[in-house]
């Protein structure tokens, strides 16, 4: 039955469009369709994790003509968490929403699982576009001003993006008459260099935007500011870790090289600094784990640019970083939903997640600096080493004063909202302890 | 005409579109045509598509026994699906300029939330 | 059975957590003496023989696909024997200090965890991960102060000391490509005067060595006693913990010489703890808050530590472990009796303070006791400690570091007398306060025992020592029960106390000959002028070093403290510079992502 992973995207697609039929049951239908999501997303993840990478050919070409689906063991846990997110969070939020947002919220989770499971590169871009769409409208669905702003923001970047995400794939076809992203890679050789240095940065520029590397990110502080609690914790865990993924896919995969590996390299070390800069004296809660999220996007990419070089400790690490971020940064946006901390499970909440992001064991973010730092080390990256420090103790500063702040702020908030929250965080505190994610990162991957 | 030599001029229009859309995102306070020019640049891009899969000489490609040489068939089909997702973007965008025209009273371009 | 305690104590932790507050303590109790039961037992199966660093008694622990190696080594043995001790007696004092049960026996359950991990930690990873567990549990006993200083500078300095911690261990671990310690071997030159030096100032923030002190005032002052006195009393011995591992046991000292020889490295190390000795104690004479006083205080007594650590030879170094375990215990009683005072009056300032002695005479004793220890009056276990220092220091010729100690002794004895007067005796200032609740004293008592002990066989602490000191290649001093004997001189505690109960006799002879009359301040002559005016400034405690303060408090106003603060700020400049890259029009980030797209095709094309 997990052998057939095109479900993941064709389920919530087709119950999106039916939502409209069904308007009054609208979010009950939705709920339905993103737990089967979730533990079909399960599911599959426990046969890779025993059986190795699957996949799976579309309409019955078989690649590299036909689109297929190419799931290994990172993008069967880039789904996993996705899906899991997805369901935590529409448990928080679910219940109030209409159908409108449910039809988009499904999209929006149908994207980023097709993005992580997708084997060819045009259907990744279209995956990007439902993605980026679903995610314009939801931001915008708040209908204030903060919340139009942040869309028409995220809405002129991205479009702008999906442009170069197109060209990119237009120059990799122009020469190698070939869509299927590991057949671009066993053929990668064969392309006039040119070409391949200008296709690799459209398509880093294009996704870029979605994954908030700097200076793509202008949309970011905006869109997290304006969009609703549920959304910003939907933007931190889907689109964002999907979009981190495809650059990791590329970089691992298609473009393998040392200049690559470079520029990757830098451009995180800078979003790390950055983001975390800017976040230090961010007033607005949203805004600083916004700008805290940009800077973590670039220690996910140094993790994974150095994974690209084939270390294995830098492919734990960057597994060890989304998990840590994924599971804290959605509470933590959902615990943003004022300046309140909701009782005994707000306050554990924000500590587990603030925690975990500073990297303390045995949460999942502990074990990502860990392995992090092992790996930087075996480059021998000293100015990175002690970039990233600096990053980390800006980091702890800025959310030790956003503990402070806290403090003695007590409201009153849904028993299912609390228990969301402490539920996502609570898988920082899962993923660290079990050896999960240690043995997903030793397993055979696609094209690798 | 001679169709052999369509590729340049089509490479040169890509360019200048790109360019001209660009332009207009950069250099255009109103919000409307900001989007008129992004919408310029995914033309500038579907026809650079289009131009990548066209074969000098070929017709279109259907099956018919009288050409052997056609174009490439599969930039057509992504320049579909690209058209399609661009008029999504335009639809969701025009809905979102209203709605900002509605709170704001203006298409002009604000300066808004900061640092 | 290791693996055992501490499943034992995390299932403790949890049950603690929901439990009320009275049967929270209890538990907590009983659950912290389980460490103590693995030291005996281990004592009981190996004795004291057992010299070599690896014991192969070696548990392991599976976390997350990775293995942690645990054993109980004789230093680790004898820091246990120091710091767990605190554990239930800060339980049982707790079990009335507290209102409600607000999660502080599950995190100092934790945090004992944690302790018990660092010390049997027998690789990096398992070191580093305890060391971090133990920063998060005693943060979060630090965040229930609800102080913004005290919150904020705690967790930016241990995230500081874990990184440099970490840097110090990827480097041993990319030379060794081991991280079992005892895998340290051949490691020389730069990387590895690097690791060891960030090792040590990652230890050092811990050890609360100036200038990284920073946080201490802050969190010594602000947080509850109770806490506190572990803070103070075992946390920081970690961190010397720590530096004795890497310096001495794994050799540290050889490594950072083969960089550079002509430097003596370690001297650098003394010269900070005499600087942390003499500054802090100055600071701590002008404290007029209970609980400040106390900290720097405690900055001033660890710098000794640091200073046995720097000498590095083995009287040096058994003189800083003997004044460690000392402080471990005096610094938690008077800690605990800042706890009692505070709980009984609710009151921290020595001003306000006053006579308290003849309503808690039994908390007086103890923090008489604790007090001579910390101005290592003779006969006190403190004294044998700094004197062993002292001497080393003089065996050395260190002209700089041997008078500074001296000065900063005479400081202590200048600070016990403020909290020895201005809190326990003079003016009875408290009319409705009780002597403190039962389980407090006690708890005061037990600790009090130690030093006790000490006082009279100081030879039974060498033996403790003597394991830890020869698993580091040291020998051990030449002492018999009661006696110390170096190449300088030999200390006799029987002959000292002899002597000091002979000289006592004539003085107590002459207190008991005179007439005494107690007189209130109102007796005073004031010239006439109304007693309500001047009571304030009435009180003996009041300014008390006011001629002293004059002095020297320009020289000490630019402290670490403004440093910190002026790099913090600096910070938040780049913040505020960083910050106005997102213009907020949406037209500068299309420019961005135009530029953005040149520069990658420019670099990986052209370059």
């Amino acid at each position: 039955m997990v052998n057939h992973p095109v479900l993941l995207i064709a389920i919530p697609l087709l119950t999106a469009f039916i939502i409209p039929i069904f308007k009054k049951y609208g979010a009950a239908i939705a709920g339905g369709a993103i737990a089967f999501n979730m533990g079909y997303a399960i599911g599959m993840f426990s046969h890779i994790y025993s059986n190795g990478k699957i996949y799976e050919t579309i309409a019955g070409f078989n690649p590299p003509v036909g689109i297929f689906l190419a799931i290994d063991a990172l993008s069967a846990l880039l789904a996993l968490i996705i899906n899991l997110f997805a369901f935590i969070n529409f448990v928080a939020i679910g219940k109030e929403s209409n159908y409108k947002f449910s039809m988009l919220y499904l999209l929006a989770i149908a994207g980023s699982t097709g993005i992580v499971i997708t084997g060819d590169i045009f259907n990744m871009f279209v995956f990007f576009e439902i993605t980026a769409v679903a995610s314009y409208a939801l931001i915008a669905g708040k209908k204030d001003k903060k919340a139009l702003e942040g869309a028409i923001k995220y809405m002129v970047l991205g479009s702008i993006a999906s442009s170069f995400i197109l060209i990119g794939i237009a120059l990799i076809y122009s020469q190698l008459k070939t869509l299927n992203i590991y057949d671009i890679a066993a053929r990668i050789a064969s392309m006039n260099a040119n070409i391949k240095w200008a296709s690799f940065a459209m398509l880093l520029t294009g996704i870029g935007v979605e994954a908030e590397i700097f200076p793509l990110n202008g949309w970011v502080p905006a869109a997290y500011q304006g969009a609703s609690e549920g959304v910003a914790s939907l933007l931190s865990f889907a689109p964002s870790k999907a979009a981190i993924y495809a650059i990791a896919r590329l970089m691992l995969v298609v473009f393998p090289f040392h200049a690559t590996y470079e520029i990757a390299l830098w451009i995180g070390v800078v979003t790390l600094i950055i983001g975390e800069l800017a976040a230090f004296m961010q007033e607005d809660v949203k805004r600083m784990l916004a700008y805290s999220s940009i800077g973590q996007m670039g220690l996910i990419l140094v993790a994974f640019s150095l994974a690209s070089q084939g270390l294995k400790y830098a492919l734990m690490a960057s597994l060890f970083l989304i998990v840590s971020h994924a599971a804290s940064k959605s509470s933590l946006f959902l615990l943003s939903k004022s300046e309140k901390m909701y009782g005994m499970a707000g306050k554990y909440t924000g500590i587990v997640s603030v925690l975990s992001l500073i990297g303390m064991p045995p949460l999942a973010g502990f074990w990502g600096k860990w392995y992090l730092m092992l790996s930087a080390m075996d480059e021998k990256l000293w100015y990175v080493i002690i970039l990233i420090f600096f990053a980390g103790i800006v980091e702890t500063a800025y959310f030790a004063r956003y503990l402070h702040r806290s403090i003695g702020k007590d409201g009153e908030s849904s028993l299912r909202y609390k228990a969301a929250m402490a539920a996502m965080a609570s898988f920082a505190i899962i993923f660290g302890l079990l050896p999960l994610l240690y043995k997903i990162a030793s397993l055979p991957l696609w094209g690798g | 005409m001679n169709l052999a030599t369509l590729t340049l001029p089509c490479y040169i229009t890509v360019a200048a579109l790109l360019s001209i859309g660009l332009y207009g995102v950069i250099s255009k306070r109103n919000l409307m045509k900001i989007f008129i020019s992004l919408s310029i640049m995914e033309t500038g891009v579907n026809l650079l598509l289009i131009t990548i899969g066209y074969i000098p000489g070929g017709t279109a490609p259907i099956e018919n026994a009288n050409f052997a040489k056609y174009v490439d068939p599969l930039p057509q089909a992504l320049v579909l699906t690209a058209i399609v997702i661009g008029l999504s973007v335009t639809a969701l965008a025009i809905a979102v300029l209203i709605s900002y025209y509605q709170k704001n009273g203006t298409l002009e371009y604000k300066e808004g939330m900061k640092w | 059975m290791l693996d055992i305690i501490f499943a034992e104590l995390i299932v403790a932790a949890i049950i603690t957590f929901f439990v009320r507050e009275k049967l929270a303590a209890i538990i907590a109790f009983f659950m912290s003496l389980l460490p103590l039961l693995a030291l005996l037992d281990w004592a009981s199966n190996y004795g004291f023989a057992i010299i070599n660093l690896g014991i192969e008694s070696h548990m392991k622990i599976y976390l997350a696909g990775v293995t942690l190696h645990l054993a109980i080594t004789p230093l680790s043995w004898f820091f246990a024997l120091m710091i767990l001790p605190l554990f239930p007696v800060i339980m049982l004092f707790s079990y009335s200090f507290f209102k409600e049960n607000d999660g502080f026996f599950a995190l100092m359950l934790l945090s004992l965890l944690a302790t018990f991990g660092i010390l049997l930690s027998r690789d990096m990873l398992s070191l580093f991960l305890f060391w971090e567990m133990m920063s998060w549990s005693s943060f979060l006993l630090v965040y229930r102060s609800k102080d913004r200083n005290a919150i904020m500078s705690y967790l930016i300095f241990s995230v500081f000391a874990a990184f440099a911690i970490l840097f110090g261990i990827i480097i041993l671990w990319h030379e060794n490509s081991s991280l079992l310690l005892s895998d340290i071997l051949n490691i020389s030159g730069k990387p590895g005067f690097i690791a060891i030096a960030s090792l040590i100032t990652g230890f050092a923030v811990k050890a609360v060595i100036m200038p990284l002190h920073a946080w201490a005032p802050f969190v010594y002052s602000k947080c509850d006693e109770s806490f506190v006195a572990f803070l103070a009393g075992g946390l920081s011995k970690l961190g010397y913990y720590g530096m004795f591992l890497f310096l001495f046991s794994l050799k540290g000292v050889d490594i950072l010489q083969s960089y550079m020889t002509n430097v003596s490295w370690n001297y650098l190390l003394a010269v900070f703890g005499a600087l942390s000795a003499f500054f802090a104690t100055l600071i701590a004479i002008l404290q007029d808050d209970l609980r400040k006083l106390l900290a720097y205080s405690s900055i001033g007594q660890l710098g000794y530590i640091a200073i046995g650590f720097g000498i590095g030879t083995p009287l040096a170094i058994t003189g800083a472990l003997f004044q460690a375990f000392n402080h471990a215990f005096f610094k938690a009683i008077l800690f605990l009796t800042a706890g009692i005072v505070a709980y009984r009056t609710g009151k921290w300032k020595i001003s306000e303070l006053g006579g308290l002695a003849y309503k808690m005479p039994f908390t007086f004793m103890a923090a008489l006791f604790a007090i001579f220890a910390l101005a290592a009056i003779p006969i006190t276990s403190g004294f044998a400690a700094k004197w062993l220092i002292y001497e080393a220091a003089i065996q050395q010729k260190y002209v700089f570091i041997a008078p500074i100690m001296l000065i900063a002794g005479v400081g202590a004895f200048l600070y016990s007398f403020r909290i020895l007067y201005g809190v326990f005796l003079g003016e009875n200032r408290h009319d409705n306060v009780e002597e403190a609740p039962k389980s407090m004293i006690a708890a005061l008592f037990i600790l009090v025992m130690p030093l006790m002990i000490f006082v009279v066989f100081p030879g039974y602490m060498l033996d403790l020592m003597k394991p830890a000191l020869q698993a580091a290649g040291m020998e051990s001093i030449a002492h018999t029960k009661f006696a110390i004997e170096t190449s300088l001189a030999k200390y006799n505690s029987i002959a000292v106390l002899i002597t000091l109960m002979v000289a006592m006799i004539p003085a107590f002879i002459i207190y008991k000959a005179r007439k005494h009359r107690v007189t209130s301040f109102e007796d005073n002559y004031l010239a006439g002028e109304p007693y309500e005016l001047h009571k304030p400034s009435m009180h003996a405690a009041n300014n008390f070093y006011k001629p002293l303060k004059k002095v020297v408090l320009p020289y000490l106003e630019p402290g670490a403290t403004h440093y910190f603060e002026k790099i913090y700020n600096g910070i938040k400049c780049a913040s505020n510079a960083v910050r106005r890259v997102y213009t907020g029009y949406v037209q500068d980030y299309a420019i961005y992502v135009v530029l953005f797209l040149l520069f990658i095709v420019g670099w990986l094309i052209w370059i």
